[in-house]
């Protein structure tokens, strides 16, 4: 009996010598304590996985607020020519951190799957960590790995930086008192290298609403089209120079078709090179549209050909503390000064006091240049569900968010039981 | 006649445009290597460390060049020794960037105990000479074929937290907006608190919602409000990596649904096929709830209640993947009611997002209901602000929505460039609460 115990333990050794990695640490590890020390990191990033993030990348400790980090992990993306996305992570070191700083990137491509996205993410979150957690006792219990990979010589371009892309979507619902159907369809070409971009894009929309109630019936169809071009050229890492040229039509606008070029120019007072975390732009551009009205406007046209300049100015910000993006832009036809527009669009989400943040989204028009209004009056129907556009000297829509959150700093833990629960609050999301 | 006229002298305007994309596509089309590629394939090293066998540990790091003399390299590495008292030696790592990683300079220290084998230092000092390493082969080539992980299991819990983990939260939100012949306004307020952990996950939260629109027609003003409230709370017990056991507790008022009161308190079992530790690649639930309702109408219903007491039972089976090949997200839950069997209600939603071929993506998603519960319905009838407005539910049997998208991308597929002149293009902001 005693000489089987003494068995077991030896093979219980045996497994324990084995589970233990080749290193063979001789010292006892508690990871738990190691787990203790480890950096406190805030993950800043709108779209990402962050369950995945947590399961995946265990040397580090979550919080919920950028002000109890040790390291802030500020995630921004933008477009690349390949209409795929650059993540760019800059981490920042905060507390005994300080100073210590880093950025790394990530692209994704256009048609890579959820899964492939996020694990390239947590790779590069991972790698750039590493600063901060080598300087910690969690450190020598993490092992980088190195998979060396025959690699395809990088392949020659045959499609000169072109890139096409062909989409359609279509969008169905109802019950038994209403139906609505809605079809896009889009196709685009771009050329985007860093000296010249070149834009081409052409969609359709089709929009079919239908309600009927006791006896009550009603149906509405409308159909959008566009052709939008768009050529730039890059003067230095602070000007451009370029063209639009547009082809529109549209039932909600009166428009049977419009045709507009413009050429444009563009300064920006930050470098284009910074442009993922900040842009100050100034875009200045004037042209000619010529357009044709399905039915007479209120000012008795049914098309002309007008010229119109424009200027916007458009800031945009993503620091530690927030977001800020907003533009301003003034418009008017030359052939009558009074016939003008202005607009102003503004984002901000503060995170400036700890556990307190606050998201708000505005924008205000002041219109005074609604040329291809139909003269015959709306429908209640119309008016209801905004069918049409509708005379008005202005249009305003704002939302905000206020939220503030106590406890626990820690976030470290994924609980999928009984699905996701939701705490409330509002969520923006630009894309 | 004339108006023709116009159209084809603007016709030139519209061939202006390729005349002038090729102008501008002549230019330094050689300049412009496709930056498919990172510029360096791995960084060059160069080692100094006098007192460590250079030759072994150099061996250890693969994802680098190692150059046998200064110059040349984007990495100097200086490693230097020095003993404690407490008899441990301290191993000082100073990585000095150069050339396109100029400035780029970190330092930290590696500790080994007192008599540790050589093997032991050689083992500790590559490890601190990768993760050293890692930020400058992450700006490489070489960064994808990298893997980080942390060599052993540990608790998300083994933090020191004051508030053993509780959170609370209250928000505020609104959204109004309007034109001259029309104004919306939109209020919502939430408070909660929640404690999650592997164990359990506890969560309570109240909310209200407050929404009022106004057109202007025919010299007057329609005006339609609506609003809601509620208070939620929901307790679940882990009980083993596949089962677990909870409660749910709903009560809401709603102008929408004629519901002056609802009080349901659930009792609920789930089961996940796949082990909840795989919940973000895979998750298989199944949910029953057992559903006690009391309800009080604000107006007299179809069925001429006023309250009622109800008992309700229901199933609901979710699947979710999130594959290499794509995610899948699907539930079906099926209900019915205990004092009538044939008042029951059916419903299916999901999404799918497959990357067919390369470049090819699909992406589905829909949902059904077949209704024939509604036993919330007033009795009289709807005005046509509440029908266009949908500002109250109307008799149905079924309700069902469904897109599908389909998006193609081929040419150069592989640039990283960012070209960010002249702004991104129209942006599509979602606001959601």
């Amino acid at each position: 009996m005693r000489y089987r115990k003494r068995i077991c333990a030896v093979l219980a050794l045996l497994c324990l010598a084995w589970a233990i990695p080749a290193s063979a640490q001789v010292e006892d590890i508690d990871i738990e304590a190691l787990k203790k020390t480890a950096p406190k990191v805030f993950i800043d990033c709108q779209n990402c996985d962050i369950e995945f993030i947590k399961t995946e990348v265990t040397f580090v400790n979550y919080v919920r607020d950028r002000k109890e980090a040790d390291v802030h992990v500020l995630i921004t993306t933008q477009r690349t020519a390949s209409q795929g996305q650059e993540h760019t992570l800059t981490f920042l070191g905060q507390n005994g951190f300080q100073g210590v700083d880093d950025v790394q990137k990530y692209v994704s491509g256009k048609s890579d799957t959820d899964d492939e996205i996020r694990r390239g993410l947590v790779r590069a979150i991972k790698i750039g960590l590493m600063s901060y957690v080598a300087r910690t006792p969690i450190a020598r219990r993490v092992e980088v790995d190195y998979k060396p990979e025959a690699r395809a010589a990088a392949a020659v371009d045959r499609w000169n930086s072109w890139v096409f892309n062909l989409a359609a979507e279509g969008y169905f619902n109802g019950e038994q008192s209403y139906r609505s159907r809605y079809m896009e369809f889009t196709a685009s070409a771009n050329r985007v290298t860093s000296d010249l971009k070149i834009q081409l894009g052409l969609s359709t929309g089709i929009d079919f609403n239908a309600y009927e109630y006791e006896g009550y019936k009603y149906e509405n169809r409308q159909n959008e089209y566009s052709f939008s071009g768009l050529a730039v050229k890059s003067l230095g890492p602070h000007w451009s120079a370029g063209l639009y040229f547009d082809a529109d039509s549209s039932d909600y606008g009166n428009l049977r078709w419009s045709l507009s070029a413009a050429p444009a120019v563009e300064y920006n007072i930050f470098p284009y090179a910074q442009s993922t975390r900040r842009q100050l732009r100034l875009l200045y551009k004037a042209g000619p549209a010529r357009a044709r009205y399905h039915d007479a406007t209120i000012y008795g046209k049914t098309s002309e050909t007008l010229w119109r300049e424009s200027l916007t100015v458009a800031l945009e910000l993503r620091e530690k503390w927030g977001l800020v993006s907003t533009s301003l832009s003034g418009s008017h036809y030359f052939h009558d000064f009074g016939k003008n527009r202005l607009n102003l669009f503004a984002m901000v989400s503060l995170n400036l006091l700890k556990g307190l943040s606050l998201v708000a989204v505005g924008s205000g028009a002041r219109i005074r240049d609604q040329l291809s209004l139909p003269g015959r009056a709306p429908t209640l129907e119309e008016i209801l569900l905004q069918s049409r556009e509708l005379e008005t000297p202005y249009s305003f829509f704002f939302s905000f968010g206020l939220n503030f959150t106590f406890g626990s700093i820690y976030s470290n833990v994924v609980n999928p039981r009984f699905g996701a629960i939701s705490s409330g609050g509002m969520r923006v999301s630009i894309d | 006649m004339n108006k023709e006229n116009k159209m084809s002298t603007r016709l030139p305007g519209f061939l202006a445009l390729p005349a002038l994309i090729l102008i501008f596509a002549a230019v330094p089309a050689s300049a412009q290597a496709p930056a498919a590629e990172r510029a360096i394939d791995r960084p060059s090293v160069f080692l100094d460390a006098p007192d460590c066998d250079a030759a072994v540990l150099r061996a250890d790091v693969g994802f680098v060049d190692w150059l046998d003399a200064a110059g040349g390299e984007h990495v100097l590495v200086v490693i230097r020794q020095q003993i404690r008292e407490s008899g441990e030696t301290e191993h000082t790592l100073t990585f000095e960037g150069r050339r396109e990683f100029d400035g780029d300079r970190q330092m930290f220290s590696v500790l080994t105990p007192a008599g540790a084998s050589a093997e032991e230092t050689r083992q500790a000092l590559a490890r601190g000479l990768k993760q050293g390493l890692l930020r400058y082969a992450g700006k490489t080539g070489v960064a994808d074929r990298l893997s980080v992980a942390l060599l052993d299991k540990v608790k998300p819990t083994a933090v020191e937290d004051k508030w053993n983990f509780w959170v609370f939260s209250v928000n505020a939100n609104g959204f109004l907006s309007g034109e001259q012949s029309y104004k919306t306004s939109t209020l919502n307020g939430n408070a909660a608190a929640s404690r999650v952990t592997p164990d359990w996950k506890l969560h309570f939260r109240l909310s209200g919602y407050l929404s009022r629109s106004a057109f202007l027609y025919d010299g007057g003003e329609i005006v339609n409000t609506s609003n809601s409230r509620s208070f939620s709370a929901l307790a679940v017990k882990s009980l083993s990596d596949h089962f677990s056991v909870g409660a749910f507790l709903e009560t809401y008022a709603s102008t929408y649904s004629n519901i002056g009161l609802n009080l349901s308190p659930a009792p609920a079992v789930e089961v996940n096929l796949f082990p909840y530790s795989q919940c973000t690649r895979r998750q298989l639930r199944l949910l029953y709830r057992m559903n006690f309702r009391s309800v009080r109408y604000l107006e007299e219903t179809i069925y001429d209640k006023l309250r009622e007491n109800l008992w309700n039972q229901s199933l609901s089976v979710t699947l979710e993947l999130k594959e290499k090949w794509g995610t899948i997200s699907t539930a079906l839950e099926g209900s019915h009611y205990l004092h009538d069997f044939s008042k029951n209600r059916l419903e299916f939603t999901g999404e799918v997002v497959i990357r067919l071929i390369k470049g090819l993506n699909v992406n589905l998603s829909g949902g059904g209901s077949r209704i024939r519960d509604q036993l919330s319905l007033a009795k009289g009838g709807a005005t046509l602000e509440e029908i266009l407005l949908r500002l109250r539910q109307l008799e149905t049997s079924y309700s069902y929505y469904f897109s599908v998208g389909l998006s193609y991308t081929f040419g150069s597929t592989r640039s990283r460039v960012v070209n960010p002149r002249f702004g991104a293009g129209p942006q599509r902001i979602s606001i959601s609460m």
